[in-house]
């Protein structure tokens, strides 16, 4: 059995927890944390894109930030001069995202191991000195300003001022393309995926085209961290060509490797938890807060190698075999 | 087997459960803030106070704090104490937004200085309008009182604008017509340039060459093997501190400077004048407030002193007690923002966030003389895009000193306003 | 146009060999220990601090040439015995987390201590040399030379001494080289000064060329991973390749199009070589 935390052994009613708890949350809290909660969600959503490229199908992307900012600048783009409607923006986000993900991904995946990390660290480099560079379509560092459409549901019209519109978009949203993500780590294709990770040569005799997994893999992770860029916008009412910015792409690194690589749920705990330590630090010691978060991601990786929850599911997975030899014998 | 199996997941998922909510919970337990008649007056202050403009920040929150010292010293505005709340930005615009809701939405601020980075200053805009909060933007692009601001966001300090009107009329009178213009690569270093060109061609400048550096870039002289040194007499820097430093110094080193003039984009915070070395006696810069005490006319030097004592600032500029550079010309913005809200709340009888309307009806025009409270000197807040006109300074380095070159006054840099707040609701 | 191209030519070449000292502290670490070590340009920050400090204390931005490197040996030994030591072996990824964060401790605290403006160090050669097109200046011929002459003597160090032949062996198998009774964790930590000691010296080089600020590491330290990538992770020589050449390439491309253009053009290049040679120029595969 392969030591893989995977997903699918979740049973529905932890679920059903989760999603209950995020439901009921903003009503139990003050409107600041709420907020903070809603900012989680949407980076949670972002590094849940590289997890699927990173702990799913075992390559480092270290250019996520131009998924991202194309997400916003698509959404933007598209409620500004195509047609104002939030779902719109959904889309063209989305879409920009995907298209560039597959192109950039026909490229890239062709190579494995540090020389597809070399050119997404490229290619976002050069798409950021461009963004900043081409200020009369992005805005370069002043970013746009839009003013959000209400967000019509059958009908009914719903304000975006309102943080409870927002938060139940945005967490909608994000529930759906990550139980969509699951679904797919659980189809055959998924599988697949996986399996060329653990050992592409072994995938490759089996008869798996190693390329196109790859492609699959790399596109999916380009379009939900596009689909998490679409929310910037609606949670800030702006973008900003500084999203392109390698910065971003570090943070879904370090948020997904603390809270758990492989795991998806991990991308959400690992940005919950450092947005929220970085939050309390910031405020707290304004000065030594750079070398409190230093310490606390040496810490928690020295602790948890394969973050918290990876680390975490191991364990549990190690005590099972041990107690299941235990029980046999 | 399967049974068990099953059983041993949910122990599982219930720790990572716990976790999860443990993680989130940490949000959960912040006070809610109950507001009364007699409550404090609350100003939440957003600085830039790590990253790249840090030097800014510091000095931003010095005066901000001090003004607020002042004024509760003095008895609070209509009797009600100010409550002073500071957040670090860290010069970065997700930080910032997240910041600003935070003393918004937390510490339920009725006002915000903000910080000196423009892009934060930008992507604050349409925050503060969905929360009906007037801001106070202290950062110098020119589009903050343009299309990107809106009927709650105030300046109260010039902007680029101003800044290179100055300039090009006080310097490019004397020191020659033809320039080169090399900036950094985003929207500051970029409006420099177009600003300084707005002003300069009509005045029968000429423009040699015009290029952009990417963000990050160490070394310079590629850029400057392009110009001949014979055929430019000024070499326009958009760029601000450490940036400019070495500017100046590779383009020293090149023995571009013997003869060549050139212009830094804003006077440097935190960066003393000797460390140009001798490059600096071909340094320009456009400063928007006085340098040295020196620098300011006799009637207004009292307030300036009195400014100065109260955030520990020497008469060189510098802090008095470590005696390293400070920010002289930027600082006094947020001491004199913290008074447009005394000013703003007095006029219009403000009493709690409902009346942000009247607030800012009130603010609109406003004209305030020279004073311990606008020690910068006198400034007209115009109505139609919120945008102060005062005094702005041209400075020059010599022998290791900043030598006033001339002062060019609010109604001598006004431009017409491109946009009117006041048709906007409010 | 024949003139400006040769000066970005020459000026390409100095600024490569300076790059190229700060690159090598990074492919050794790499070569050896298997660690991205994002926190180098917090190294270079430091030696470059330690060179104002020479300067506006001790009388002499020289005396820092001495005084960096033992500072780095010193503070390249404190991490490696605290963190580094324990991340050995670990995947790539947890290294660049963990010297990810030592990054952070080390720049903020550089920060708290040297402050956070910038200061600059006078020129310690204020001389020009006539060269066509304007002037060239001493300094940064006299830090080519400089530069020049470290690498040659890590090259020798490598090739002709007993440590150098360790650490060469360590990296070939350190199984083996544990067997032969060579003192593997001595020769990781040597390892791992040198090349902290490296980025000190580049950082003592730049210092009077580019001033000293808390947060100068970030951009060198993007320049420095490209070369490094280019050459092939953990080659010497390909290193210094790499540096010289990108820095020609994006000096020749600035006289034809805008700065930010070249930039885009240096990466193709990278890309381009990558295409042809996935191993680096001079990757060992």
């Amino acid at each position: 059995m392969s030591s893989e935390p995977s997903s699918h052994r979740f049973t529905w009613w932890p679920l059903l927890v989760i999603g209950l708890f995020l439901v009921v949350a903003p009503h139990l809290m003050d409107r600041y944390p709420r907020y903070v909660l809603t900012e989680v969600i949407m980076w949670g959503l972002f590094a849940l894109g590289f997890d699927i490229i990173f702990g799913k199908a075992g390559l480092l992307n270290f250019g996520m930030s131009s998924f991202f900012a194309l997400g916003a600048y698509g959404f933007v783009y598209g409620v500004q001069y195509v047609y104002p409607s939030v779902w719109l923006g959904l889309a063209s986000g989305m879409m920009v995202a995907f298209v560039f993900s597959l192109v950039s991904g026909w490229i890239v995946t062709r190579f494995s191991s540090h020389y597809f990390v070399v050119f997404t660290i490229v290619i976002s480099m050069i798409l950021f000195l461009l963004a900043m560079n081409l200020r009369v379509v992005t805005g370069a560092d002043e970013g746009i300003n839009i003013r959000l459409p209400d967000l019509g549901i059958l009908g009914w019209h719903f304000s975006l001022r309102s943080p409870f519109t927002k938060y139940y978009l945005i967490l909608g949203v994000a529930a759906v393309a990550f139980l969509g993500v699951r679904r797919f780590f659980d189809s055959p294709l998924g599988r697949a995926v996986v399996a060329v990770r653990e050992n592409e040569e072994r995938a490759r005799m089996i008869g798996y085209n190693t390329a196109y997994l790859r492609l699959v893999a790399y596109t999916l992770s380009g379009t939900v961290a596009g689909l998490a860029g679409t929310l910037y916008p609606i949670l800030n009412s702006s973008t900003n060509a500084e999203l392109f910015f390698w910065i971003l792409s570090g943070k879904a690194v370090l948020w997904t490797v603390v809270g758990g690589a492989g795991t998806l749920w991990g991308a959400f705990l690992g940005a919950a938890l450092l947005v929220t330590a970085e939050d309390v630090f910031s405020s707290w010691l304004v000065n030594f807060y750079p070398i409190l978060v230093g310490i606390l991601l040496i810490a928690i990786i020295q602790l948890a190698p394969k973050g918290i929850l990876g680390t975490l599911f191991a364990a549990l997975a190690g005590r099972r075999a041990a107690h299941e030899a235990g029980g046999g014998s | 087997m399967k049974d068990r199996k099953n059983m041993k997941t949910r122990r599982e998922f219930l720790k990572t459960s716990v976790v999860g909510a443990g993680a989130l919970s940490l949000g959960l337990g912040f006070p809610a803030i109950v507001r009364g008649k007699s409550e404090p007056i609350r100003i939440g202050s957003l600085m830039d106070m790590t990253g790249a403009l840090y030097a800014f920040g510091t000095w931003g929150h010095r005066s901000a704090e001090a003004a607020v010292k002042r004024i509760n010293a003095q008895g609070g505005i209509g009797g009600r104490q100010v409550v002073y709340i500071m957040e670090d930005s860290a010069t970065n615009v997700q930080t910032g937004l997240r910041k600003l809701r935070k003393l918004i939405e937390q510490d339920g601020c009725d006002f915000i200085v903000g910080p000196c980075n423009s892009g934060n200053n930008i992507s604050a805009a349409p925050i503060v309008e969905q929360a009906g909060i007037p801001f106070f933007a202290w950062g110098t692009a020119l589009s903050i009182t343009q299309e990107k601001g809106n009927r709650f966001v105030f300046r109260g300090i010039n902007n680029i604008r101003h800044g290179m009107i100055a300039l090009a009329k006080i310097m490019g009178a004397e020191q020659g017509k033809r320039y080169y213009a090399l900036g950094a690569d985003y929207e500051w270093g970029r409006s420099v340039i177009a600003e300084f060109r707005r002003v300069m061609d009509p005045l029968g400048g000429k423009i040699m060459g015009e290029e952009y550096s990417p963000v990050g870039t160490e070394d310079f002289v590629p850029y400057l093997n392009k110009i001949k040194a014979d055929e430019v007499d000024i070499l326009v820097g958009g760029y601000f501190t450490a940036d400019i430093l070495k500017l100046v110094n590779q383009a020293y080193e090149k023995g571009l400077l013997k003869k060549m003039q050139i212009v830094g984009g804003a006077m440097p915070t935190g960066i003393a004048p000797k460390e140009f070395g001798p490059a600096g006696n071909s340094v320009w810069f456009t400063s928007y407030g006085p340098q040295l005490i020196s620098d300011v006319p006799e009637a207004m030097k009292p307030y300036n002193k009195n400014y100065r004592a109260a955030i520990g600032m020497d008469d060189e500029g510098r802090d008095a007690k470590s005696l390293e550079e400070g920010s002289p010309s930027y600082s006094w913005t947020t001491w004199e923002h913290v008074y447009w809200i005394k000013r703003g709340i007095e006029k219009s009888g403000w009493k709690s966030k409902d009346d942000a309307g009247k607030f800012i009806a009130a603010l609109e025009g406003m004209t305030v003389e020279a004073s311990d409270e606008f020690p910068q000197g006198p400034k007209t807040m115009r109505g139609k895009d919120h945008q102060v006109f005062t005094d702005q300074r041209v400075y020059k380095i010599q022998d290791m000193k900043y030598v006033l070159k001339g002062v060019l006054s609010g109604k001598e840099t006004e431009y017409p306003s491109e946009v009117d707040y006041t048709k906007q609701k409010a | 146009m024949v003139e400006l191209i040769i000066s970005q030519v020459v000026n390409g070449l100095v600024w490569g060999l300076i790059l190229a000292l700060i690159s090598i502290g990074l492919t050794l670490i790499y070569g050896q220990l298997e660690i991205v070590n994002v926190a180098h340009g917090a190294l270079y920050t430091i030696g470059a601090v330690v060179a104002y400090y020479c300067f506006a204390y001790l009388g002499g931005w020289a005396f820092s040439i001495v005084f960096s490197p033992i500072a780095l040996v010193i503070l390249g030994l404190i991490i490696y015995g605290t963190t580094i030591r324990y991340s050995q072996g670990k995947p790539p990824i947890v290294t660049v987390i963990i010297t990810y964060g030592l990054l952070f401790i080390m720049e903020q605290t550089v920060f708290l201590t040297y402050g956070g403006v910038p200061r600059s160090i006078p020129n310690p050669i204020p001389y020009n040399v006539p060269f066509i097109g304007g002037d060239y200046p001493v300094y940064r011929i006299f830090c080519a030379v400089f530069s020049g002459l470290v690498l040659l003597a890590l090259i020798v160090f490598l090739k002709r001494t007993r440590y150098g032949l360790w650490i060469r062996a360590t990296r070939q198998d350190h199984e083996t080289a544990m067997n032969m009774g060579i003192p593997v964790s001595r020769v990781y930590a040597l390892v791992f000064c040198l090349g902290s000691a490296l980025a000190g010296l580049g950082g003592v080089l730049a210092a009077p060329i580019t001033s000293v600020t808390f947060n100068m590491g970030h951009a060198i330290l993007i320049d420095a991973f490209i070369v490094v990538i280019m050459a092939g992770f953990g080659s010497i020589i390909g290193t210094v390749v790499a540096s010289l050449i990108i820095e020609v390439v994006i000096g020749v491309s600035a006289a034809f199009v805008n700065p930010v253009m070249a930039r885009v053009v240096g990466m193709a290049l990278m890309v381009a070589v990558l295409f042809i040679r996935p191993e680096g120029l001079f990757g060992e595969e």
